[in-house]
């Protein structure tokens, strides 16, 4: 009796605080549900990837046994389709768009919580590197994430890592990041209306040119540069000039030290990019490097599959959507290559040079594209062109140019050396470029196009 | 730190929880210790500042309770020591507030080149502090309140951080008194409820009203040349409207951190912009530094007491230090005196009205004379928006010769923005006007069902976090009183 009565006597004394502790958590509740409800207004997801991928992990069936996880380089080479039957087990493709280090620790967390994971393949393109995650002002990759994980302790320390606190509310509340977007005109009856279709509550990716979610997180596009037709406007940062950072560092190693905590092997690797791309930005030796000495100091493993020799994978660029990815065939034949070889199908010694440095140097002269710049004065365009290749191969060029307004196109060079082009300013339209390996124009090597 | 930002959101509920559960007896070592962290994130070094004017005023409030004798106080003594206290606060101010724009006037007038070898920053808030503690002196000396003993609780009436850096500038009979009595207070939902209603209701002004006028108003004075008639008059409207909810704003969120921590400041503004006359307005607004001018300067120059070309030059001279109080320009001076002579103006016509008998106000009556009122203040406003007296001069000028139109769009403002605005503003008109006739918003809501008064706890969270200007897609604007 005297305990019910202290517990009453308390009971009053701390009424208020008891009232009060109620009423808070009540209103975080009913904030939080009513963030999920201004969230789903605000965000234009309709063309999301990886809301589509984000649902698919959380919910996989199977165990999912092995997980990709890294970039656009990532999403769109390897086809769990393919690389299922292969290994023989079941894996799911973790990439999303420019996914940085911290995002790829914060998607294991996520995978690893409802599925025994054994390995982890975790694709290091270079441009993973360089990233100091309190200095981002760009943060759509990491939103791109972050929406569609669960409320979580890993979701929570994954915003509040990636960012300056400036960042954080847009962050946890993408209403508030969106918020503009929700004042404009039409935007709430065009979303609900793209929202309330079938495809869009199915998760099913819309059919866009060209492109296409093929399931566990593999996009593939039907588009092939033809002829080594790569081109590029101004130039690029040299793979050479750029470092790991501390950041980079921290988060490769939580995740290696998540990895042999939970018993999953970890394995880094790069997959395959146009040699157009790599011989245009640098030393590309000096990012295998660091990746090298990451690996060694942390006893991974780590494959470049740029260093392929040409029988297990040609560069050519027909296997290539753009200047950085891989198209649907060249995704297939990789995905094929690369299950295959981490089934010890295949050795590493027969299928890798030691270095791009050799690589090069067994690939005969050739031009893999272009970089070019436009410079406008008061009367015309000046178009500088450069040659991208690995050696000095004999270049002889014609070029063509067409108008928008013009009907037909018009030979400005024939035949000669590389030359810059010039256009009137006013004048809007199309280069074609043809370089040729013979000053007769029998062999063309390249067909490049582009808009100036 | 300011209130519209993150570290706010983190720094205030670990504040409030750690208050409410450590032992009642060290509350106020907690909140002083909150306080100087507060301050400290603007600019560590200048807390010492306002520790150096805690002790002198501390050790005055000391001195001068030595200083009493029966029936009063050995009176050169206690005037030196309030002297003292005076003097030394003031020269601090002096020194890092007007120093240097007193070296520019002399280079100016005597076409030297006068300088000071090192750079003078202005400490945030040191003109509200040091108010205070001033007037705590003066009250200790008038005997009106007794002196303070524990440094530490007066160290926390001077640097409350709630009202630390924008005021209100708090009487240390309401603020002092309540912290003597701050391990006596128990945890209040009514108390915590109205406060985070407040600083709600602060946030809205500031980040819904306030800011978004900012934007028409910035665009507008930097580019007043290229305007005409109507943007400029626009311009001088939404100036007076970002103002007072810039100011309004922080003093509701002082007031709601306060109240939060069962502590009651002082009504900072009173519905200013329905005041009928100037002498009214003044009444209504920064009520804690017109009441301290009041009890500290214009009474003791002899206010009304002396005849009417007195009172009118004690206001003169009240409004000219308190156009220099707002800072160190001569725009804030022409503002102030410009604030004398309308109050001049309305006394000559109020004792023109009383010797005339004229009849009590219709309602017709009492609008125009707050449209009038508020057109007055607004253009004094405009001295104090402006960079310079000659710019504001550019600006009237330019009003009455350019009355090219251009669309409202081109400053910044979208439609949106524009609509927000407008309905935002009706919303503080309709709660003014509430107020006004004492109808409190805040009970009505409290008095509803609770369904109901969730609803508009939601609604207005939500408001303002969709509709604000803030975050990393604009450029987050301080509140303007900071400066002072």
């Amino acid at each position: 009796m005297m305990q019910v009565n202290l517990f009453i006597s308390n009971f009053r004394k701390y009424k208020d605080t008891i009232i009060f502790a109620g009423l808070a958590v009540l209103f975080v509740i009913l904030f939080g549900a009513t963030n999920r409800l201004f969230s789903y207004f605000a965000m234009d997801d309709v063309s999301s990837y990886t809301r589509i991928t984000m649902h698919e992990l959380y919910g996989q069936d199977e165990n999912i046994d092995i997980l990709f996880l890294g970039s656009s380089h990532c999403y769109r080479a390897l086809n769990p389709e393919i690389t299922d039957s292969i290994f023989e087990e079941n894996t799911f493709n973790g990439g999303t768009s420019a996914q940085c280090l911290d995002g790829s620790y914060a998607i294991l967390v996520e995978a690893d919580k409802k599925n025994d994971l054994k390995t982890v393949y975790l694709e290091m393109y270079y441009g993973v590197q360089g990233n100091e995650y309190k200095k981002r002002t760009e943060m759509t990759s990491t939103y791109a994430i972050s929406d569609y994980m669960r409320p979580s302790v890993n979701k929570f320390c994954y915003l509040i890592n990636a960012s300056d606190k400036e960042y954080w509310m847009n962050g946890f509340m993408p209403a508030v990041r969106n918020r503009n977007q929700l004042m404009e005109k039409g935007y709430l009856k065009d979303i609900l209306m793209k929202k309330s279709q079938a495809s869009y509550k199915n998760y099913e990716y819309p059919a866009k040119n060209n492109e296409r979610y093929q399931g566990k997180g593999y996009v593939a596009r039907y588009f092939s540069i033809e002829n080594n037709g790569f081109s590029h406007e101004g130039g690029w940062t040299g793979i050479s000039e750029q470092k790991f950072t501390n950041d980079d560092i921290k988060s490769i190693k939580n995740i290696i030290d998540y990895c042999e905590k939970h018993q999953i092997e970890l394995v880094l690797f790069v997959s395959p990019m146009p040699d157009y791309l790599l011989t245009g930005t640098g030393n590309y030796d000096n990012y295998i490097n660091q990746v090298e000495k990451i690996a060694d100091e942390h006893g991974i493993k780590y494959y470049d599959f740029n260093l392929l020799k040409e029988q297990y994978f040609p560069n050519q660029s027909t296997y290539f959507a753009d200047t950085d990815h891989l198209n649907v065939y060249g995704a297939k034949k990789f995905s094929e290559l690369f299950a295959m070889f981490f089934t010890g199908k295949l050795s590493k010694e027969e299928m890798f040079y030691a270095s791009y440095e050799e690589k090069m140097k067994n690939t005969p002269a050739q031009v893999y594209g272009i970089v070019y710049d436009i410079e406008e004065s008061e009367e015309e365009k000046e178009i500088s062109i450069i040659p991208i290749c690995n050696k000095n191969p004999d270049i002889y060029c014609t070029i063509y140019k067409k108008a928008y307004n013009s009907e037909k196109y018009t030979e400005i060079e024939t035949l000669t050396v590389l030359q810059n082009v010039t256009v009137p300013v006013d004048e809007k339209g199309e280069l074609c470029i043809y370089f040729y390996s013979d000053p007769r124009g029998e062999n063309m090597t390249n067909e490049i196009h582009i808009n100036y | 730190m300011l209130f519209n930002s993150i570290e706010y959101l983190i720094f205030f509920p670990l504040v409030v929880l750690i208050y409410y559960v450590i032992p009642k007896k060290y509350r106020y070592i907690w909140l002083l210790l909150a306080s100087y962290y507060f301050y400290m994130c603007w600019s560590p070094e200048y807390a010492i500042l306002i520790a150096l004017s805690t002790v002198i005023t501390y050790l005055s409030g000391l001195g001068l309770d030595k200083a009493k004798i029966p029936g009063g106080y050995r009176a050169t003594l206690a005037k030196m020591i309030v002297i003292l206290s005076c003097v030394s606060n003031l020269s601090i101010l002096f020194f890092y507030k007007y120093f240097q724009w007193m070296i520019d006037n002399i280079n100016n007038i005597f076409h030297s080149s006068l300088s000071i070898p090192f750079s003078i920053l202005l400490p945030v808030g040191i003109s509200f502090y040091t108010f205070q503690a001033l007037s705590y002196t003066i009250d200790v000396y008038r005997g009106e309140i007794e002196a303070e003993k524990n440094i530490i609780r007066y160290a926390l009436f001077v640097s409350f951080f709630p009202q630390l850096v924008a005021g209100p500038i708090e009487r240390s009979a309401n603020l002092l008194t309540q912290i003597d009595e701050i391990h006596e207070k128990r945890f209040d939902y009514q108390n915590v409820r109205s406060g985070l209603c407040l600083m709600i209701y602060g946030m809205f002004l500031k980040l819904v009203i306030s800011d978004r006028a900012a934007i028409y108003v910035d665009n507008v004075f930097d580019h007043y040349s290229q305007c005409g008639f109507l943007e400029l008059a626009l311009a001088a409207v939404m100036f007076a409207i970002q103002i007072l909810c810039d100011f309004n704003g922080y003093s509701t969120i002082a007031k709601g951190s306060a109240k939060v921590l069962n502590i009651d400041l002082m009504d900072n503004f009173k519905q200013p912009y329905l005041a009928t006359s100037i002498k009214q307005f003044w009444r209504r607004w920064h009520i804690s530094l017109t009441s301290w001018f009041t009890d500290y300067l214009y009474k003791p120059l002899g206010g009304s007491r002396k005849g009417i070309m007195r009172k009118m030059l004690n206001t003169m001279i009240v409004f000219g230090v308190s156009g220099l109080w707002h800072g160190a320009s001569w725009h804030y001076v022409a503002w102030g005196i410009l604030h004398g002579i309308f109050q001049n103006i309305g006394t000559v016509f109020d004792r023109f009205c009383n010797k005339n008998q004229v009849r009590e106000m219709t309602i017709l009556g009492k609008i125009a004379r707050i449209v009038i009122t508020f057109m007055i203040t607004d253009i004094a406003w405009v001295f104090f928006r402006a960079e310079s007296c000659s710019q504001a001069i550019g600006f009237f000028r330019q009003m009455f010769i350019s009355f090219r139109e251009q669309s409202l769009l081109e400053f910044g403002l979208r439609i949106h923005d524009w609509v927000i605005l407008g309905m935002a503003v009706a919303l503080l008109l309709i709660v003014d006007i509430m107020h006004e006739n004492g109808i409190r918003f805040r009970e009505k809501i409290f008095a509803m069902p609770i369904y109901f008064r969730w609803s508009v706890y939601m609604l207005a969270v939500w408001g303002v976090l969709i509709f604000g200007i803030y975050g990393v897609e604009y450029d987050a604007s301080q509140f303007i009183y900071f400066q002072f």
